[in-house]
């Protein structure tokens, strides 16, 4: 199985993934988000894969030993740890066990290479204790851990303590063609609005571009720039953008966000949303908030 | 791969390697022993993923190549075969065939490229240590180990070599045994080595006299010790700075014979709680009387003679703490320097300095 094909429409991420590992600065922790069957587990498998390949320019190259090790889930340095059924129950949960046998088998240096990747997948099955159990393991540095989930659980400060620790990474669902703008208002809706999590999900991308934009505009290097495929595009929307609007849009965003989180109906919320954004850009000040 | 070979020599090989196969994993492939055949005979390759062997023995070899084993059938099969028969070793339809007299066995075979890699090690880094060195080291180190998983740098024992020593250190917070050997060791380097693997390498040093040859690499620790190979990975992360937790200097030394004192803190200790165990030690010129008093267990006192000139001192110890440091000291005379009452106390063989022990006081 050839990886880069499969993960056709998440080139961003991908993108961004290799690019921090071809510059040698891969995070101790990254968290993917998004709707399930989209393929993030696959792309964290991929990204194992390169982490843990030794091989040259292109990785993974998919034919050293490590890859094929890694491909056929037998890899010693790639823990994937997922939930497991209760038993005599249909419930399913990552427990407490499972991430203390993965902070024992973390405490130990790396068996094939030097580098060890582990990957935690459906993290919205962790139980409050295995939950807390992994902000610590995720805070001491046996190196790189890559998580991965279905869709954000579990308890709301949990879930924040833990997007602290991470470098967020959203997976969005798959829209055919180009990105819609605001006319496509009412697609956006049908691809976003339906679920709130998946809203939410496109609010959190929003404020990364949000953010992009304003480091782009405060003319810091693009490197720090996180959807870099994009900087064209960035760039042409800071032309049409006041410069102090920026920040009142992120701002707009959270507070979106934040009434999503207080059972606000997202579709309400977008277009309360668009209609700010819209006045923001001609640059209209609000007097009150929506 | 096909090959022929003795009962015997085959059968040691795979008793040492089948109990690491045998544990419960995760990677069903590591039930399975790697076994390849070579020019010259046979290697045979069994790990957990923590601690690793690698064994060989001559045989007469048909044909070249790998293939994996279940240990438990392979090692359950070659006991009941009777003594002294040939065995011959076949690959026939992914099935390893066996023959021996009129049985034959086929066993499922896996693929060895799923197989966990050996570690790679080069012998012109190696330290020469006898066995016997090496078992004490690691008999007077290990009981201070941390049993506390969250805190797995210390987890094992650091072992530390640099151009005219070797060292090894283990604590768990509470109480620390280091123990440094005259070992010329070339360039300095250290490492965290797991408990289990501590275990494994003493046993091997109780099974040969004569020297081992210790390897450390970026990630394993890797023993040669006659044609058998045993590997364990390193503990992640760094050992704490144990230098600072050595009293520099100690106003008091009380010495006495160590059976008499470790005979006394065993029996003090029975009515000394149940979990942190304090013993009180009351020392004057001459005596040292051991308490302890526990309101359910009752009351224990006991007086040694001790060599001492100082003024009086009381002190309170977790006495498991004394009797598991007096256990792994052999000398015949100990000496015990204090400071304070709150002070770490240090346990020593009498005028050695190559081994101590420092513990930690309770408040009484």
């Amino acid at each position: 199985m050839n990886g880069s094909s499969v993960l056709l429409g998440h080139e961003r991420a991908r993108e961004f993934l290799f690019g921090a590992l071809a510059e040698k600065r891969v995070a101790q922790a990254y968290l993917f988000t998004g709707p399930a069957q989209i393929g993030k587990r696959l792309m964290a498998l991929t990204f194992a894969r390169g982490i843990l390949c030794p091989g040259g320019s292109k990785v993974p190259c998919e034919e050293c030993p490590s890859c094929r090790k890694a491909s056929r889930g037998v890899h010693p340095d790639l823990l994937l740890v997922e939930p497991q059924t209760d038993p005599g129950r249909d419930a399913k949960s990552l427990k407490i066990e499972q991430v203390r046998d993965l902070q024992r088998a973390l405490s130990l240096k790396a068996h094939e290479g030097t580098r060890k990747v582990a990957i935690l997948d459906d993290a919205e099955f962790l139980t409050e204790q295995a939950g807390n159990a992994l902000l610590k393991v995720i805070e001491e540095p046996p190196p790189w851990a890559v998580l991965s989930r279905g869709r954000v659980g579990w308890a709301l400060d949990m879930d924040m303590a833990l997007r602290e620790k991470f470098l967020s990474l959203a997976f969005l669902l798959l829209t055919p063609g180009p990105a819609p703008g605001n006319a496509g208002l009412q697609s956006l809706l049908q691809n976003f609005g339906k679920e709130r999590r998946t809203f939410e999900e496109f609010l959190r991308l929003f404020l990364l571009l949000s953010r992009d934009l304003m480091v782009l505009q405060s003319g810091a290097r693009e490197e720090q720039v996180v959807n870099r495929d994009k900087i064209p595009e960035m760039k042409q929307i800071n032309l049409q953008t006041p410069p102090a609007a920026l920040g009142r849009i992120a701002t707009m965003v959270s507070e979106t966000l934040g009434q999503l989180r207080a059972n606000a109906s997202p579709q309400l919320a977008l277009e309360a949303l668009a209609a700010r954004i819209s006045l923001a850009r001609a640059g209209v000040k609000e007097s009150h908030h929506v | 791969m096909e090959f022929r070979v003795s009962r015997e020599p085959l059968l040691k090989v795979v008793q040492r390697l089948q109990p690491v196969a045998e544990r419960k994993s995760t990677l069903p492939i590591l039930g399975n022993i790697l076994i390849s055949a070579k020019a010259n005979g046979v290697d045979f390759y069994a790990t957990d993923l923590d601690i690793g062997y690698r064994d060989f023995t001559e045989a007469e070899i048909k044909k070249e190549g790998a293939i994996t084993v279940p240990a438990k059938s392979l090692h359950e099969i070659l006991r009941e075969l009777p003594p002294g028969v040939q065995v011959r070793v076949d690959e026939e339809k992914q099935r390893l065939l066996l023959q021996a007299g009129n049985s034959k066995f086929r066993l499922p075979v896996m693929s060895p490229e799923e197989f966990p890699s050996f570690p790679n090690y080069s012998k012109e880094n190696s330290l020469e240590i006898s066995a016997e060195i090496l078992a004490e080291m690691i008999r007077k180190t290990i009981f201070a180990i941390s049993p506390d998983e969250t805190r797995y740098t210390l987890n094992g024992v650091l072992l530390q070599q640099d151009e005219s020593e070797m060292r090894m250190v283990a604590t768990d917070g509470h109480r620390l045994a280091m123990i440094r050997k005259k070992i010329a060791a070339g360039s300095p380097r250290k490492a965290i080595i797991p408990r289990k693997a501590l275990s494994e390498i003493r046993r091997l040093c109780e099974e040969e006299s004569g020297n081992l040859s210790l390897i450390l690499t970026e990630t394993h620790l890797v023993v040669l010790q006659g044609g058998v190979i045993f590997f364990s990975r390193l503990i992640e992360g760094e050992f704490p700075d144990y230098r600072q937790v050595i009293p520099k200097e100690c106003k008091r030394s009380i010495s006495a014979e160590r059976k008499l004192v470790w005979d006394a803190a065993r029996r003090v200790s029975l009515l000394a709680g149940e979990r942190t165990k304090p013993v009180r030690l009351e020392i004057s010129p001459g005596s040292l009387w051991m308490r302890s008093q526990t309101p359910e267990l009752g009351e224990a006192e006991e007086q040694i003679p001790v060599r001492y000139e100082g003024d009086e001192i009381t002190i309170g110890f977790n006495g498991r703490y004394i009797t598991e440091a007096l256990a792994a000291l052999d000398s015949q005379e100990v000496t015990l320097e204090l400071n304070e009452p709150l002070t770490p106390g240090i346990l020593r063989p009498f005028q050695d300095e190559e081994y101590l022990c420092v513990i930690m006081p309770m408040r009484l």
